[in-house]
């Protein structure tokens, strides 16, 4: 209760007019970044950083707060309406944003993705607030080991993602894992198929991959698609956000956010993983998994839901420990410091009136986003009136300077524009994007924990049955693999999902 | 060329691209000392790869595959045609300078996909492509930072 | 792009070095007396909000608030390629002394990888104005109260960004002196570092003393030695390598500027100047050192350019142990 009364007194001290116009301008920036295909989080505070260290203290640090969960609300526009995602987390809100728009209920699905940010947002600010000591303790015992077995697990409940033919499907998650390699390995320090090119040293970029070979592509494919048939199919009233839908998805909404919290608390990890894992778990505990990626607001609101709640888990690191778990962490630590401030354990105890304000300038924020978003929607919606030869041109304008933006680089816009004509055969062919993005993202998380576990344990396998986090993690990998094999021995369909997918 | 013979041929091309991650991963060393080494991820999935499409190539030949209808002619030459666009777009960028070949490439794209006739299509596309540019140079350059390349010209 | 055309129709005189004659593009160097006659760009060759964009942010904000130079300094960050992109723009510009930039690790590393074009010879050293220690700490929670407690157990771990890091020589050159063996294990970033170091999944860590500081108060992590050569004014009571009588063990980042190379001796001798000033400044203590407790140290060209080499050398010898290079 006592947790209540501060998170009370911060809210209060975070309406002070100054602080309050701070956080909406960085929550507008954000959601604004967070539209742009290519610019995620991490550029959007960071662009923001040398503004918002001039506001000093609260609104300093409330308004980059605000860029960091704004973009989590305005990834998923463009990934619904266009197919496109706005940053690396919303590429799961396309798998069933996107045929949502498609179907003439852009509305919903823009609405849904409303719901579940701020659902996510709130549970994950709960949780910020009441459990962030704790947290950070099981954030610590997450180790090399850890990881490694989490990644397995997470892997062993993504094969629902598969698509139709279970060889194609994983091909291209090999794909992925390959396009993971790319560039200096941090383990050896040696440059894998750079091909001698510096722009290819870093690694590529997620959405510089996922923006071409979800977002491009689907633009390349519907060239044709609406010469005959304008979009006129499109009401007023399915652009309208539906209060119903935040109620039918409360589990996904419930179990995104928790997922995502405690995923988006590992150092490392992200918000990416984090909808990954609860789009394929809302799948794989569904009735009727089939649905999945047909157009349901309940694929809208799972991994909406688990990338707002990931973003505030990921600061729990950062306010407790000092430790920036993430990229954009990374820079809002940058942030603090320009401030005056050093994050860390002693945060809480020397300046907690600064902490309780920002936290409580976050469920404003989170507030105010909802009637923001929610007043633009129709707006929104109402672009996929315009005709195509218009509308695409524009979005491809976008894309090209989105993704110029993340490196300033025209070597990474050539790369993206290759990945859509490269989205089309695979698309044509059946070889689902989804596994793919799905390797580039946790192949590296795999790759180099088991390498790192190895350099410490001089090689011994052992290690990863030792530790009991990692043993639970890989016992439940097998259960996930087996149970359902056992039920189809046993000539019982109780799990749906295999008999669709395999 | 038929989707099939092309699903063939990716197929194919596959398993040479798993054999080829192979040979450079033994390149990179599979093993560190008691550690896996940095190829020894590109053996597996190379490995993967290879085995995988080989499978996918006997399914394809043997037409157990159903694919889709595959794209029309039109339809592949409108989506090459707006590619080719772009990247020619793209190489220009150090001469044109990024707005004027953005303008360009959006012309050159609305063009291809033109669905009306009539000078109306034509007013309109130009305002399209030559406002939205100088938007996301707005946008991009003043608001963002983000250093626009400019043609020789200076803008 | 337009950059060079001006470069050609606005300066035109020759101010005469057999040096620079050979390379017929090259911009002729002005006297130091009308110097600098345009703004200068700092390139910074990482992201915002960075290690790296900090420092240079800071020195460029010094220099404008003491009004050191006539000019303008526009700091750009050009990110990619593990620091390559950023370096190589600022080497392309041989000669010409309106472009800036700061030193880091991989300013070294990458080109030894031959993740780069350009190396440390394609750069003038101008000056250094601080150096940066490292420090060995152990969790709190640990049985090693003091450097030579460590002897008693034959091999531990350590956390690094990269392999081959400040954090890895260390840790490599630590093993030698004392006869242990430390494994460095290669994380993504300090955040990581730092997590697995208070997960115990390492068992020491070599920190930045800003890093160190804020996990020291909090009495999370113990300090045993620290790298510089002298105890550090941060950091009274923490002894040096040098004074346990390891010698050998003496190494710091130096936070300092280099031109492209081939710019005037002229030039060089003003940016020394600028930056003794810098070095000296209340600004500088209060908006740098104080913030990232650093040790102050001003080095000239000729010093900084002989730390420079030595740097490069330990990257060299260890990548060659390493066996990552021949």
């Amino acid at each position: 209760m006592e947790t209540l009364a501060l998170l009370w007194d911060g809210i209060l001290a975070a309406t002070d007019p100054g602080i309050f116009a701070c956080t909406i301008l960085g929550a507008v920036v954000g959601l604004l970044i967070g539209a742009l295909p290519g610019l995620g989080p991490t550029a959007g505070v960071a662009i923001m950083l040398p503004v918002a260290a001039g506001f000093g203290g609260v609104a300093a640090i409330a308004c980059l707060g605000g860029v960091y969960y704004g973009s989590m609300f305005g990834g998923a526009i463009t990934s619904i309406l266009l197919g496109i995602p706005g940053d690396a987390p919303s590429v799961m809100t396309v798998l069933d944003g996107y045929p949502m728009a498609q179907k003439g209920e852009a509305g919903r699905a823009l609405g849904t993705s409303v719901f579940a940010s701020f659902v996510g947002g709130l549970l994950g600010i709960a949780g910020l607030v009441a459990l962030s000591v704790p947290v950070s303790g099981y954030a610590l015992a997450f180790g090399p080991t850890e990881m490694t077995a989490m990644m397995c697990f997470a892997l062993s409940l993504l094969s629902v993602l598969g698509g139709r033919n279970v060889f194609k499907g994983f091909v291209a998650l090999a794909l992925g894992f390959w396009l993971g390699m790319v560039g200096l390995d941090p383990i050896s320090a040696l440059p894998r198929y750079t091909a001698g090119s510096m722009n290819l040293f870093d690694g590529l970029d997620f959405s510089i991959v996922a923006v071409g070979l979800f977002g491009l592509a689907a633009i390349f494919m519907s060239l044709e698609v609406n010469v005959d048939k304008p979009v006129a199919k499109y009401t007023f009233a399915s652009l309208l956000p539906r209060i119903s839908d935040a109620v039918r998805t409360r589990w996904q909404l419930l179990q995104g956010s928790v997922l995502g919290f405690f995923v988006g608390v590992l150092p490392g990890v992200g918000a990416s993983a984090a909808t990954m894992l609860s789009y394929a778990l809302a799948k794989r505990i569904s009735a009727t998994p089939e649905k999945y990626g047909t157009g349901i607001v309940e694929g809208v609101a799972a991994p909406e839901a688990a990338n707002n709640s990931a973003s505030y888990g990921a600061m729990i690191p950062l306010f407790t420990l000092g430790i920036p778990g993430s990229a954009t962490t990374a820079v809002m630590m940058g942030g603090l410091i320009m401030i005056g401030l050093q994050p860390g354990p002693m945060l809480f105890t020397e300046n907690p009136e600064f902490v309780w304000s920002v936290f409580g300038s976050f469920a404003l924020g989170n507030l105010a986003l909802v009637f923001l978003t929610l007043l633009l929607t129709p707006l929104l919606a109402a672009a996929l009136f315009i005709p195509t030869a218009y509308l695409y041109p524009i979005v491809i304008a976008i894309v090209v300077y989105g993704v110029f933006a993340i490196d300033n680089s025209a070597f990474n816009v050539m790369l993206t524009i290759v990945a859509g004509g490269a989205g089309i055969i695979l698309a044509r062919l059946d070889y689902p994007a989804v596994p793919l993005i799905l390797g580039l993202v946790l192949g590296p998380l795999l790759e180099r924990n088991i390498r790192r576990t190895l350099i410490q344990s001089q090689g011994d396998l052992l290690v990863f049955i030792e530790r009991p986090i990692a043993l639970g993690l890989f016992i439940a990998t097998l259960l996930v693999l087996l149970i359902p094999l056992f039920l189809k021995l046993m000539g019982r369909k109780m799990i749906a999902a295999d008999e669709a997918e395999v | 060329m038929s989707i099939q013979r092309l699903d063939q041929l990716i197929a194919a091309l596959l398993v040479i691209f798993g054999l080829w991650l192979v040979y450079t991963g033994i390149g990179y060393g599979a093993m560190q000392g008691t550690t896996p080494g940095a190829g020894l991820l590109p053996i597996i999935v190379g490995s993967a790869i290879a085995l995988l499409s080989a499978v996918n190539l006997y399914r394809a030949l043997g037409g157990l595959e159903k694919l889709g209808a595959g794209m029309s002619g039109r339809e592949a030459a409108k989506a090459a045609a707006v590619i080719v666009a772009l990247l020619v777009a793209v190489w220009a960028i150090p001469y044109l300078g990024m707005t004027i070949a953005t303008m360009l490439a959006m012309a050159g794209i609305g063009l291809v996909l033109r669905t009306e006739s009539g000078p109306r299509f034509f007013v309109r596309l130009a305002a399209v492509s030559v406002l939205t540019p100088i938007v996301l140079l707005l946008l991009f350059q003043n608001l963002l930072g983000v250093p626009i390349p400019k043609s020789v010209f200076g803008f | 792009m337009t950059y060079g055309l001006c470069n050609l129709i606005g300066r035109g005189r020759v101010a005469g070095l057999g040096l620079l004659a050979a390379a017929a593009l090259a911009v002729t160097p002005a006297a130091a007396a009308d110097y600098p006659e345009r703004d200068i760009t700092m390139i910074i060759p990482f992201g915002a909000g960075g290690g790296s964009d900090t420092l240079a942010r800071t020195i460029a904000g010094v220099i404008e608030e003491m009004k050191l130079i006539p000019v303008k300094i526009l700091p750009e960050n050009r990110t990619g390629g593990s620091g390559a992109i950023g370096y190589s723009a600022v080497a392309k510009e041989k000669g010409n002394p309106h472009y800036l930039a700061t030193v880091s690790v991989s300013f070294f590393t990458t080109p030894l990888l031959g993740g780069s074009p350009v190396s440390y010879k394609d750069f003038t050293p101008l000056a250094a104005i601080a150096q940066s220690p490292y420090i060995m700490v152990v969790p709190s929670s640990s049985e090693y109260q003091k450097l030579d407690d460590l002897k008693k157990t034959p091999r531990f771990t350590t956390g690094t960004t990269g392999v081959v890091s400040d954090a890895a020589l260390l840790a490599k050159m630590t093993s030698n002196a004392l006869g242990i063996q430390i494994d460095s294990v290669p994380f993504d970033g300090e955040g990581e570092v730092m997590a697995a170091l208070l997960g115990g999944h390492v068992n020491v860590g070599f920190l930045n003393p800003s890093e160190a500081m804020t996990q020291m108060t909090a009495g999370k992590l113990r300090p045993l030695a620290i790298t510089s050569a002298e105890r550090s004014p941060a950091f009274p009571d923490i002894p040096t390598f040098k004074e346990l009588g390891y010698g050998d063990i003496v190494h710091t980042q130096l936070r300092g500027l280099v031109m492209p190379a081939d710019v005037p001796q002229e030039v060089v001798t003003y940016w020394e100047g600028v930056l003794e000033k810098v070095a000296t400044s209340e600004q500088w203590k209060k908006q740098y050192i104080d913030r990232f407790y650093d040790v102050p140290d001003y080095v000239d060209a000729e010093g900084f350019k002989d730390v420079l080499e030595r740097t490069n050398a330990r990257y060299e010898t260890m990548m060659k142990d390493l066996g990552l290079i021949q």
